[in-house]
C-alpha cells in the first residue's frame, strides 16, 4: 500500500502534464482516479471519483485564459482522503475534493501571473546580450507548480482529512443522508455532461 | 528553405522543447517564452555569424503568442522555414520578411487554435475519456494489473497517437510550407475530421452511458434513467456540472430533512 505522502508526491508530478509539461493526459482524474485507487488496493473507489470527475470536467475547456476547476487535484484530495489514514467517507470527501480543486486553481491562477517575471528575466537576458535560459526557466516554474500542488495535496490530507473525519459523526443524518443521495446522482450527471459536450452542432 | 526539411537533430530538440510550451504560461504574454523556447535552437543555427540578429529574432519571439499546444509546431515549423529565408536575406531587405513572418505568426495561431480546440479538447479527448470509461466499466475491475491496465492504456493510445502525429508531422507541415501555409491548411478536411471525431464520441459515450446502467442495480435503472434525463435537461441551460452536483446535493438534503429519503 502506498503511503500518503508518496502518492501526492507522485500525483503532484503527474498534475504537471495536465496543462503544463507534454499533455499526453497521464493527468485526467479517468487515469489518475484509477490508479491512485488501485495503489491504496480500491480500484473500484478510484473509478466511483475517476469517471465522474473525468465527464464533468468537460464542461469547461482549458482555451485562452481560461484555467478550469482543476479535476485531477479534487479526484486526487478526494482519494487521499477516503482512502487516506482517516477515511473520510466518500459522499463528504467528493465535495470536499472538489473544493481543494477549486483552491488549486486559484493558486495556479496566481502562479501565472506571478510568472509575468519570468517574461522580465528573460527580457533583461536579451538587453545584457545573453541568451535567456529558457530550460532553466521552465524547470524553475514546473518545480513551483509542483511545490504548490504537493502542499495543497497535503493539506488536504493531513489538515481537511482529519477535520472532516472528526464532523462526519456530529453532522444531522439528513445531512449524511442528502450527500449520499449528491454522490448517487454523480454518475448521471456525469454520463449527461459527457452527452451534451459531444452532442451535433450544425 | 533548404527544401529538405529540419534535419533530426534539430527537430528533435524542437519537439522536446514544445512539450514545455506552456511551462512558463503567464497571462501577460501567454506562451511567449515556450515558443521562444522552442524556436531558439534553429535560430542559434540560422544566425550563426550574426549573434546580435540571433538575439533580435529570439526577442521578437518572446512577444505575446497563444494556440492550441498540439497544433503549436506547425507554427514552429513555419517560423523556422521564414527565419531561415530572413537570415539568408541581407540585413537592408529583411523588414519586411520579418513583418510578414509576425502577420502570418499571429494569423495562424489563432486559425489553428480554433481547430485545435474543436478537435482535440472537445473531441479526441471526450471520446478517448468514453472509449477508456466504457472498457473500464465493460471488464469491471478487480485489480492492477490485470483489468484496469489495458483499458487506460487503449484511451492513452486512442488520444496520444494523433497527438504525436499532429506534433511531428505538423512541424515538418509547417516547415516545409512556410510561406504557402494557409492555402495548404485550406485543403486539408479539418471541419470533416472534427465532425467525424465528435460522431465517433458520442458512440463511445452512449457505450460508457448504457454500460454505467447495467452497473446499477436493476430496481434503480429507472430512477437512473430519470436522473440521467433530468440532468440532460438541466444542462441545457449553461450551468457548470459542479454546480447542479452541488444543486443535488442540496435537494437530497432538503429531501432527506423532509423525510423523503
Amino acid at each position: 500500500m502506498m503511503s500518503v505522502v508518496a502518492a501526492a508526491g507522485a500525483v503532484s508530478l503527474v498534475e504537471l502534464d495536465a496543462a503544463s509539461a507534454g499533455q499526453f493526459m497521464l493527468s485526467r482524474p479517468i487515469v489518475v482516479g484509477p490508479l491512485l485507487g488501485a495503489a491504496f488496493g480500491r480500484p473500484d473507489v478510484g473509478l466511483m471519483v475517476g469517471i465522474p470527475l473525468e465527464f464533468m470536467s468537460f464542461d469547461e475547456l482549458p482555451v485562452g485564459g481560461h484555467l478550469p476547476l482543476n479535476a485531477t487535484i479534487a479526484a486526487a484530495a478526494a482519494l487521499l482522503m477516503t482512502l487516506g489514514p482517516w477515511a473520510v467517507p466518500l459522499e463528504a470527501a467528493l465535495p470536499a475534493g472538489l473544493g481543494v480543486g477549486w483552491v488549486h486553481q486559484k493558486l495556479e491562477e496566481y502562479q501565472r501571473q506571478r510568472r509575468s517575471l519570468l517574461c522580465r528575466v528573460a527580457d533583461e537576458r536579451l538587453l545584457r546580450g545573453e541568451e535567456p535560459p529558457y530550460l532553466g526557466l521552465s524547470a524553475l516554474s514546473l518545480a513551483g507548480q509542483a511545490a504548490a500542488t504537493l502542499l495543497v495535496l497535503l493539506g488536504a490530507a493531513y489538515a481537511l482529512s482529519p477535520l472532516l473525519h472528526r464532523a462526519w459523526p456530529l453532522l444531522p443524518s439528513f445531512i449524511q443522508a442528502g450527500l449520499r443521495f449528491g454522490l448517487s446522482m454523480a454518475p448521471w450527471l456525469a454520463c449527461a455532461t459527457l452527452l451534451r459536450s459531444l452532442r451535433p452542432r450544425p | 528553405m533548404s527544401g529538405q526539411g529540419l534535419p533530426l537533430a534539430i527537430r528533435l530538440d524542437v519537439m522536446f522543447r514544445s512539450l514545455l510550451l506552456q511551462s512558463c504560461w503567464s497571462f501577460e504574454r501567454m506562451q511567449s517564452l515556450g515558443f521562444a523556447c522552442c524556436v531558439q535552437p534553429w535560430l542559434r543555427r540560422c544566425y550563426r555569424g550574426e549573434p546580435e540578429e540571433g538575439r533580435r529574432a529570439l526577442a521578437r519571439h518572446q512577444e505575446y503568442f497563444n494556440t492550441q499546444p498540439y497544433m503549436s509546431p506547425v507554427i514552429v515549423g513555419m517560423v523556422c522555414a521564414l527565419e531561415e529565408d530572413a537570415a539568408k536575406t541581407p540585413a537592408a531587405e529583411r523588414s519586411v520578411k520579418i513583418a510578414r513572418l509576425k502577420a502570418l505568426k499571429t494569423a495562424l495561431s489563432c486559425t489553428l487554435a480554433a481547430f485545435g480546440d474543436a478537435f482535440f479538447w472537445d473531441g479526441l479527448r471526450p471520446l478517448c475519456a468514453a472509449l477508456a470509461a466504457a472498457l473500464l466499466l465493460a471488464v469491471s475491475p478487480r485489480g492492477w494489473p490485470s483489468s484496469l491496465a489495458w483499458p487506460l492504456a487503449a484511451g492513452l493510445a486512442c488520444y496520444n497517437i494523433p497527438v504525436f502525429v499532429a506534433r511531428w508531422a505538423g512541424l515538418g507541415f509547417g516547415y516545409r510550407r512556410a510561406a504557402a501555409i494557409a492555402g495548404a491548411l485550406k485543403e486539408l478536411p479539418l471541419r470533416q475530421a472534427i465532425r467525424a471525431v465528435r460522431l465517433t464520441g458520442l458512440a463511445a459515450a452512449l457505450a460508457a452511458t448504457a454500460l454505467l446502467l447495467r452497473c446499477a442495480p436493476a430496481e434503480r435503472r429507472l430512477f437512473a434513467v430519470l436522473a440521467l434525463a433530468s440532468f440532460a435537461g438541466f444542462k441545457a441551460i449553461p450551468v457548470s456540472s459542479y454546480r447542479l452536483y452541488a444543486g443535488s446535493c442540496a435537494a437530497g438534503v432538503l429531501a432527506a430533512a423532509a423525510g423523503w429519503l
